[in-house]
């Protein structure tokens, strides 16, 4: 069975959309410059730019996957901001809670700690929000959003103007929390369905219309349907039949290669992630 | 915004580094740890809030008997941070006034102080000789830049502060630079990152072909059938055995 290692689509979407989500949080904490009543010590600074971190980044990549599954746009969004900002919130929490040092050693390794505690959650947190929960995957997206807020952390303190250095860790941070949430539910699943732009046309990152099909859940595809059952994973053409790789389908069949399904004037392309 | 601005005799040293050495253990023998510092903007000519700087009160009293006397020394200029003045509060009951050393940076160069946490010393001097020594350790936000307490006009500052500060002019506005740059980064992934990275699906000539004599194949059977008239040939019933009931069993959907 061959499968594919190709970067997809929706997962560079996820990175990009989480980039912005850290621009945006940058732009709003920017402002922040003046310590007025509502922000009377820099520990509150922290939780607030760590909530506005969490509640952009989240928002922006969870609207933008729901609107590649075709899915409600506002639930994701709520959801997104919600889930992302908590989450980073009561991470960053944590991390005010345990530091101590006053050498700029140990400062630095507190930041890089509370940056990559704060990604961590906020990616954890994310990548929950779907049908399908499974344990390897919020870990992993634990891990990955971890690494990520580290180098964020790391480059915050890095020599020269930190006020440039500022908003490339948060829109580092922000790309790295969009990876770490969608990406191994992506490469976990057993195949990724993308519907194809009709000829001549190249999807946008707005347009695009990708889903994973998780293992024992289907999607129905035009008058078709997609599945995993047993690892396997089959095609259930409509009963005036399908074509599959440009051959006639007219019983269900299993996918054992990256394959075009055409159902009508529809066209699909399954791209199998991960091996039976 | 005034009050009486009252400049205090302070020299202060403060060390940077990244990593930097540890003058704790060289000023272990110094008096407390001053851990509040207020970051106060210094703009030029901007009626702000002044400072309110007061006289500095050792354990024991006043410093050369004087009370409320400006003595102008000056403040170093360490990272672009001069100190400009101390706020002091005694607490009734404690020995040692309560001393929240207050520094004035230019817009910009308050911005460096977000790198890493400040360790050095205070001494605090006055004209009858008697010296105060403090360690002073402050940690910049985790997540953030630092923010300012106030703004100070740094016109009313004495000119060996100002030049140490090295404030002139109107500070130039970064931030509405970097909001462009970010703004036009972010459309520029939105509209080209799936220009080159996305792989463009594209039929071979008879991969088309093929596909389009498959589809034209399924229209005709069905089509043919109903132009012609013809009813459906009739079949003999199938039994539960045949092949038609060993389909792959549909898991659950998604709508």
């Amino acid at each position: 069975m061959s499968v594919s290692r190709a970067l997809s689509p929706s997962l560079s979407a996820a990175v990009v959309t989480g980039w912005i989500g850290g621009a945006v949080a940058w732009a709003i904490a920017s402002g922040w410059t003046d310590s007025t009543t509502w922000l009377s010590s820099y520990d509150r600074i922290d939780q607030l730019v760590a909530l506005t971190i969490g509640a952009c980044s989240g928002a922006g990549v969870l609207t933008m996957r729901a609107r590649h599954r075709r899915e409600p746009l506002m639930p994701a969004l709520v959801a997104g901001a919600l889930m992302g900002g908590v989450g980073a919130l009561v991470a960053a929490s944590l991390g005010l809670a345990l530091r101590g040092s006053m050498s700029p050693r140990g400062f630095v390794l507190e930041r890089m700690a509370t940056w990559s505690l704060m990604a961590a959650c906020a990616a954890a947190a994310l990548s929950c929000y779907s049908r399908t929960r499974h344990l390897a995957s919020t870990a992993e997206s634990f891990a990955l959003g971890a690494l990520g807020g580290a180098v964020a952390g790391a480059t915050l303190s890095l020599p020269g103007p930190t006020e440039l250095w500022w908003p490339v860790a948060m829109t580092w941070c922000g790309a790295a929390i969009g990876f770490a949430a969608v990406g191994p539910a992506l490469w976990r699943a057993p195949i990724v369905v993308q519907v194809l732009p009709p000829r001549d046309e190249r999807p946008s990152m707005w347009s695009l219309h990708e889903c994973a099909i998780e293992e024992g859940w289907s999607r129905g595809l035009a008058e078709s349907q997609v599945g995993c059952v047993d690892g396997a994973v089959y095609v259930y053409p409509p009963p005036a039949g399908a074509v599959l790789n440009g051959y006639p389908l007219y019983r269900a069949i299993p996918v054992t290669r990256d394959a075009i399904l055409a159902v009508g004037r529809h066209r699909y392309r399954l791209t199998l992630r991960r091996r039976a | 915004m005034t009050s009486t601005r009252w400049i205090l005799g302070l020299i202060a040293s403060m060390w940077l580094g990244w990593p930097g050495r540890d003058v704790n253990a060289q000023a272990a023998t110094t008096g407390p740890v001053v851990a509040r510092f207020r970051l106060v903007r210094c703009t030029p000519n901007r009626d702000a809030a002044c400072l309110a700087s007061r006289l500095v009160l050792p354990p024991d009293g006043m410093i050369g008997g004087a009370s409320g006397t400006s003595m102008p020394h000056w403040s170093a200029q360490l990272a672009g941070v001069g100190m400009i003045g101390a706020d002091q509060t005694r607490i009734s009951g404690a020995t040692q006034p309560d001393i929240t050393p207050v520094f004035g940076v230019p817009v910009l160069k308050a911005m460096s102080l977000g790198r890493t946490s400040l360790l050095g010393t205070i001494s605090l001097s006055a004209a009858s000789g008697q010296t105060l020594r403090l360690r002073a350790a402050w940690r910049p936000p985790l997540l953030s830049l630092p923010a300012f307490t106030g703004t100070a006009d740094s016109a009313s500052l004495p000119a060996p502060i100002r030049d140490a500060l090295a404030v002139g002019g109107d500070s130039p506005r970064i931030r509405p630079l970097l909001l462009l740059v970010l703004s036009a980064t972010g459309l520029l992934l939105l509209l080209y990152v799936p220009h080159f990275l996305w792989e463009e699906h594209r039929d071979s000539e008879e991969d088309l072909a093929q596909q389009v004599a498959a589809a034209r194949a399924l229209l005709s059977t069905q089509e043919l059938e109903q132009l012609r008239g013809v009813a459906p040939r009739e079949a003999k019933p199938r039994t539960p055995e045949e092949p038609t009931h060993e389909s792959a069993t549909l898991p659950r959907t998604r709508p």
